[in-house]
């Protein structure tokens, strides 16, 4: 799973139909001193989260494991809000 | 199987209905040459009971998933064992 932040949506009008219905998100990688990465992705929400909100990506067939998203159209999907994060190093 | 080492971990209440319970941890990968933790960093699923300092090994893509089975579980990365020792021919 990568780390990432909300900074946007994408609404399609014309897309997939498993797509109907479905929040996308543009969700941006983030280090853990909160600094914008370079990849970002457009992922599937399915718990309800917000514009600027921490968040856990999960790519590739895995996205599918979801209620939300099986058998759908998905490669990307945010799976939890990141409430904190401890670090050890 | 790749090999790291947990730094940390996460803690979110929101989340989808397969991760719930689920230890989430911050792995670095390390390069099983040189031994150095790497820069990136990724947040895996934990199924060992391992905590922070633990050099483990974990799975990534579809097969993260596979350790759940029949259990859907939306992971792309997931802990499946603690390394103790690595033994390398000639090192």
């Amino acid at each position: 799973m990568i780390l990432g932040k909300v900074i946007g949506s994408v609404v399609c009008t014309l897309k997939d139909k498993s797509l109907e219905g479905k929040k996308l998100l543009l969700v941006k990688a983030v280090d853990l001193d909160d600094n914008l990465l370079e990849p970002f992705v457009i992922a599937v929400d399915t718990i309800g989260v917000g514009i600027g909100e921490k968040v856990l990506v999960v790519n590739g067939s895995s996205a599918r494991m979801t209620d939300y998203t099986r058998d759908k159209s998905v490669d990307s999907v945010i799976v939890a809000k990141v409430d904190s994060i401890n670090i050890r190093e | 199987m790749y090999y790291g080492k947990v730094i940390g971990n996460i803690v979110s209440t929101i989340k989808c209905r397969g991760l719930e319970g689920k230890k989430l941890l911050v792995v670095r990968p390390i390069d099983m040459e040189t031994k150095t933790l790497s820069e990136k960093f990724i947040i895996a699923v934990d199924t060992t009971s391992s905590g922070i300092g633990d050099f483990i090994g974990y799975e990534d893509g579809k097969e993260a998933s596979w350790a759940f089975d029949p259990e859907e579980v939306p992971t792309d990365a997931t802990i499946i064992a603690i390394i103790d020792k690595i033994n390398i021919l000639g090192k």
